[in-house]
């Protein structure tokens, strides 16, 4: 009759610490075998999980499984010389998500030159519709998540002159709901990982001053639970991921200790497999690297020193935009 | 990705799930090197259009496939165009085949972008498009999970398109808060329906107080209040009431934190002392959030 | 019917009636080789259900076949203590006024739509009619159904949710809230008086919380301990727990469980009807009875039975007579002797035929109501039931009063009658229900009848309809009995689909004595032929009390 409260219960015997031997074996064995069933049924998007899994071995201060040649010159062939995109994988369309996640990858190396720069501008730029919004591709879906994949690339591309920049915030300021969140479009319902990349969006743009902070920062910290870890959205389960995404939206906002910090760190480290390394989405799932680069992140804007220090508006290595030079927007405490 | 639960089995049953994965593995890729492999711009290759909606329907997050249908429709699109007698006829017929793929794509997959955007796109290319076969859907899918943003979106969409009024969702709006009330997408769907003023916002907090009493513990109805008492139309009295019913509430329920913070905002303008105590409780009734109720301490203490 | 019949059975079952019928099932399904005879051409007895003219020309008592006891030796069935009483019937509309009625009507620009009805018109839909002498509701989650599920049994009824449950008060027809929803949209009470609500609802639902320090008070009590406002007491002690002022406490919290228990799991009341009315329910158990070997006969003749060194011997037929081990009987089939009572309480009843719901709606409802006890008055339980129950005609509704007897059914029922429905076919307002009809009785209550000493020992007896809303107590009785028969037996135990089962044929005689299925519907009262399909309209109502069990287990996990 009455609401019982959506949650998972911790079990004993959690994991005090990352357990990192086992992430790193996890992550380079990850695309070792081809024929691994998960792995190949997921080219659709393969270079944003070569993102993930390589900015976790980054970040947990381990080398990657390929040489960074190797790794380049997969995604220049990834580029599709007529539009400029990057695709997920070879033989698969451009789009916006993916040109993101290789510009990212290129970045962490250093070695943005092994693509043609010029084309992914053009390609983001011819993306953006009058009313300031971004689609994905060239077919026309429109989502705030494609706002931020634009301004993300091109700021790491020092290339920001290229797009209507205000025009892009009047679009993604339309998408505010009553609840000071943001949803994927107009009216859409507020939802973890769409508010962070609107506050990306607003962190890289410079105009975080249209966000309504305080209604915001509560009810990104009501995404706590008894269990410690946080959900997406309300009457849902938590999730290691939207650790991250609800994480780095309070850093941004400078509402970082509004949460427990103490509960989320043992939910995030209980979402470790302990026998084959990697985070899953909650104790006992299946590992992968998506949550495992999110896990390890969210443990590094926790403050855990064993790792490195991340950049919440990008989910990138902080000494990767320091080299850049970029200083995307951070409220104050 | 999400919520798989990992379970122990046998070397047996490793053996036969191995197996059968090894078959879809190559059944999948297969299919995708014939599809690629004849992808031109101008013509398209029937039996590779048949191959990709299996491809789809097992895994419709490979949003390529999509891209190379909708490549075929604009085919399909320009023939149409070209033939002046029969041409309207064939596309619908065409279309209609499109939209009986989403639909059969939905089912396993009810959240993917890519179903949804797809079955938008070709309605968009419709000579005839049945709007009101589509609302249907929505409904169907929304008694299924009315949490399911993809298609609450979509219903947007729709809406815009036929033109519905404003009563109309009010009604819908008001008909699935009645049937439950737990739902925050019901109440963000309510939200965006019309700006509240001094007309409808009475309306809107007896309804939302209607809830939160009903069932304090549920959190969605909180966000909406405090959306509606936010209306600078409320009047003062007003709030006065609902804070005595508050009051009256706490004592049903001592513990439960969001009664306590429901006061808060109506404190907001009131006396500083009894704001300050209310924060406290809040810190020993809610310690997960202790952060952001210092963050109200300090600054009331400020004021000081 | 002329049917030969084995010599001898290992029951017979006099009587076709709910506990009996039961007891039937449960002993063939074991392999007992059963003879169950009525002496009515219809199943049911006391829970049967009946067109409008059979109920009007019913006399609802034993037939007399004439003889002597004395001559026969033999103890004759039946008894006059335990029939209906003070039955009385009446239709509301002269049939020659009519016509003249409708023109002036026509002339003053009214509806002649309400003067449709004349007596004529109502008895050639006869047969449209399905009456419950006593109508059952059943819990979602009660014995009963239970019993449906797990003997498998629920194949053979249809069934309706109730789909709204109104109670009086305030001199007016209110929905009782009594699920979350209700409460939320509920606009009769304060928001406070929401939160107290679903907090008491929810605490009695817990089965966990036991109640101290109540043993000797009423529920009405507790509440107001509670600190319910009057209108929370009215709904919760009235509506939910169906009690009185003076019901106890642990009664009321017992009952209050019972009906919160049942909410939810097939749609927003508790309650399930079994479409065509309560007397499909009997004969579904007969039906369960006959798929495993057992034999019937309706509009049987029977002369009486035998006793010998205190032991019941055998039946007599109309010139046959069968030995059985045991016998079952209906209380109504018992001979006066055996019956030591002989004051009885009685059950109130009224059904009516009324034009229009007594609360409109967009679409038809089943309803029960409440009508709380008042000026001396008992409870009364209403239910209201349409067409699409498969009890009655197109855009007519059957109505069924029920309370426990103070003096008679027309005085007990005068005040509810009142508020409730217009009183003449003149003075039709148009919001209140015109009747067409009514009919009225007393039922006696038999579930607490002391019995003889003398009553032989493998003589069973069965009760008659309990005034409770469900069959609870027939099954408890019934599973009482058969525990006394057949201590060592299980009782229905799950009963694989008929189409599985192989009735063993036996040639030895010309007619073949074991009926099975298809010769059973020869047997069944005619009526059920001409029954309507009603289940083209809103299906969606109708609930598949099958899977219930599948679904339940889907919601656990």
């Amino acid at each position: 009759m009455a609401t019982i409260i959506k949650d998972i219960t911790l079990q004993e015997n959690i994991p005090q610490n990352i357990l990192f031997e086992k992430h790193i074996d996890f992550i380079k064995e990850y695309g070792q075998k081809e024929n691994n069933f998960e792995y190949a049924m997921t080219d659709y998007l393969r270079i944003s999980g070569m993102y993930w899994g390589l900015t976790a071995l980054e970040l947990m201060n381990a080398s990657p499984p390929h040489t960074i040649e190797e790794i380049s010159d997969y995604i220049k062939h990834c580029q599709d010389p007529e539009s400029g995109g990057i695709s997920s994988c070879l033989n698969h369309d451009p789009h916006i998500l993916h040109t993101l996640s290789a510009v990212q990858i290129l970045c962490m190396y250093d070695n943005l030159k092994a693509i043609d720069v010029e084309g992914v501008v053009k390609y983001v730029k011819n993306l953006q519709l009058p009313n300031g919004s971004f689609t994905g591709d060239k077919w026309g879906e429109v989502d705030t998540r494609f706002s931020f994949c634009a301004v993300a690339t091109l700021s790491l591309l020092n290339r920001m002159d290229a797009i209507d920049v205000n025009k892009a915030v009047d679009f993604v300021a339309s998408c505010k709901n009553f609840d000071g969140g943001f949803g994927s479009r107009p009216l859409s319902e507020s939802h973890a990982g769409l508010i962070y990349c609107c506050l990306g969006f607003l962190s890289v743009t410079n105009r975080l001053d249209i966000v309504d902070r305080d209604k915001l920062a509560w009810w990104l910290c009501e995404r706590q639970l008894p269990s410690g870890g946080l959900n997406g959205r309300p009457e849902k389960l938590p999730d290691v991921c939207y650790s991250w995404w609800v994480l780095s939206s309070l850093t941004i906002l400078g509402k970082l200790h509004c949460i427990d910090a103490n509960a989320l760190k043992k939910f995030i480290l209980a979402c470790q497999d302990t026998e084959s390394g990697g985070f899953a989405d909650r104790p006992g799932d299946i590992p992968d690297p998506f949550h495992t680069v999110f896990g390890i992140s969210a443990l590094s804007l926790l403050g855990n020193d064993t790792v490195q220090k991340v950049n919440p508006t990008y989910c990138m290595p902080q000494h990767v935009i320091d080299r850049l030079q970029l200083k995307p927007q951070i409220l104050d405490n | 990705m999400h919520g798989r639960l990992k379970v122990r089995t046998t070397e047996e049953q490793k053996a036969i799930k191995l197996k059968e994965q090894q078959k879809k593995l190559d059944a999948y890729k297969h299919a995708m090197e014939r599809v690629l492999s004849t992808r031109k711009k101008d013509s398209y290759d029937p039996k590779s259009l048949q191959i990709s909606s299996g491809i789809l329907q097992a895994n419709p997050d490979v949003y390529t496939i999509w891209n190379y249908r909708k490549e075929v429709i604009l085919m399909k699109v320009k023939e149409s165009n070209d033939d002046e007698l029969e041409g309207e006829e064939k596309l619908i017929d065409f279309l209609e085949d499109e939209i009986k793929l989403t639909e059969q794509c939905l089912p396993s997959n009810p959240k993917s972008y890519g179903t949804w955007h797809h079955r938008y796109w070709v309605l968009l290319h419709h000579p005839k498009p049945n709007w009101n076969n589509e609302f249907s859907l929505c409904t169907k899918y929304l008694s299924k999970d009315d949490r399911n943003f993809h298609c609450w979106d979509y219903r947007r969409l729709l809406v815009n398109k036929i033109g519905i009024t404003l009563d109309h969702e009010l009604r819908f709006s008001t008909e699935r808060l009645n049937n439950n009330f737990s739902n925050y997408s019901s109440w963000h769907y309510r939200s965006t329906l019309r700006k509240l003023d001094s007309d409808c916002v009475n309306h809107e907090l007896e309804l939302v107080k209607s809830a939160v009493f009903t069932d304090p513990i549920d959190s969605s109805a909180w966000f909406y209040l405090r959306w509606v008492l936010s209306n600078p139309t409320i009047k003062k009295d007003t709030k006065l009431e609902l804070l005595e019913a508050f009051e009256q509430l706490e004592e049903l329920e001592p513990d439960c934190k969001w009664v306590i913070l429901g006061k808060c905002w109506l404190l907001e303008q009131g006396d500083l002392k009894t704001r300050l105590e209310t924060y406290k409780k809040l810190v020993v009734l809610d310690p997960l959030r202790k952060g952001m109720y210092m963050d109200f301490i300090r600054q009331a203490q400020k004021e000081i | 019917m002329d049917y030969e019949f084995p010599k001898e059975f290992d029951l017979i079952v006099v009587g076709t009636g709910v506990v009996e019928s039961i007891l039937s099932a449960a002993a063939s399904r074991v392999g007992k080789r059963v003879l169950q005879i009525d002496e009515n051409d219809y199943y049911g007895g006391q829970w049967a259900s009946f067109s409008l003219e059979s109920i009007i020309k019913s006399k609802h008592h034993k037939k007399d076949y004439g003889g002597n006891e004395s001559e026969t030796n033999l103890l004759r069935f039946g008894n006059d203590l335990v029939s209906l009483k003070n039955i009385a019937h009446k239709f509301h509309m002269t049939s020659n006024n009519t016509l003249e009625e409708e023109t002036d009507k026509i002339e003053n620009e009214e509806q002649p739509k309400e003067n449709k009805w004349t007596e004529e018109n109502l008895l050639k839909l006869s047969r449209k009619f399905n009456i419950d002498l006593y109508p059952k509701l059943q819990y979602a989650r009660g014995d009963f159904v239970e019993l449906l599920i797990s003997s498998n049994i629920a194949r053979y009824c249809e069934y309706r949710s109730v789909s709204r449950i109104l109670i009086w008060f305030n001199n007016r027809l209110e929905s009782l809230p009594c699920s979350r929803s209700d409460v939320f949209a509920n606009t009769k009470v304060s928001v406070v008086e929401k939160r107290m609500l679903m907090k008491l609802l929810t605490s009695l639902n817990d089965k966990e919380k036991h109640v101290q320090n109540y043993e000797n008070k009423t529920f009405k009590e507790f509440l107001t301990d509670k600190k319910l406002t009057p209108n929370l007491i009215h709904y919760v002690l009235y509506g939910i727990s169906s009690s009185s002022d003076d019901t106890s406490c642990e009664d009321g919290i017992e009952k209050a469980r019972r009906f919160l228990n049942s909410l939810g799991r097939f749609g927003n009341t508790p309650f399930l009807f079994s479409l065509y009315g309560s007397g499909e329910i009997p004969q579904a158990f007969c039906r369960l009875s006959a798929v495993f070997g057992g034999t019937f006969a309706l509009g049987q003749q029977i002369q009486g039975f035998s006793i010998s060194d205190d032991k019941f011997k055998s039946v007599t037929l109309q010139s046959q007579t069968v030995e059985a081990e045991k016998l079952v009987l209906n209380i109504e089939n018992l001979p006066a002797r055996f019956i030591k009572s002989d004051k009885l309480e009685y059950i109130s009843r009224c059904i009516l035929i009324t034009d229009r719901s007594v609360l409109d709606s967009e679409k038809e409802h089943l309803s029960l109501i409440f009508y709380p006890p008042t000026d001396g008055k008992s409870f009364t339980t209403v239910i209201e039931m349409g067409f699409l129950t498969g009890t009655c005609p197109n855009n007519l509704y059957l109505v069924h009063l029920i309370a426990k007897q103070n003096t008679s059914p027309q005085e007990d029922f005068q005040h509810v009658i009142d508020k409730l429905f217009a009183s003449h076919v003149e003075e039709t307002s148009q919001e209140k229900p015109s009747i067409l009809w009514s009919y009225y009785f007393s039922m006696p209550e038999t579930n607490d009848i002391i019995l003889s000493d003398d009553l032989p020992n493998n003589i069973f007896v069965c009760p008659g309809p309990e005034i409770d809303l469900d069959y609870d107590t027939s099954v408890d009785k019934a599973k009482l009995l058969f525990e006394k028969m057949y201590p060592d037996l299980e009782f229905l135990p799950r009963a694989p689909d008929p189409e599985e089962i192989i009735i063993g044929d036996d040639n030895e005689e010309e007619e073949s004595t074991d009926i099975n299925e298809e010769d059973h519907d020869k047997v069944i009262n005619v009526e059920q032929e001409d029954k309507e399909n009603v289940i083209s309209a809103e299906q969606e109502d109708k609930v598949n009390v099958i899977s219930a069990e599948q679904e339940d287990k889907v919601d656990q996990q």
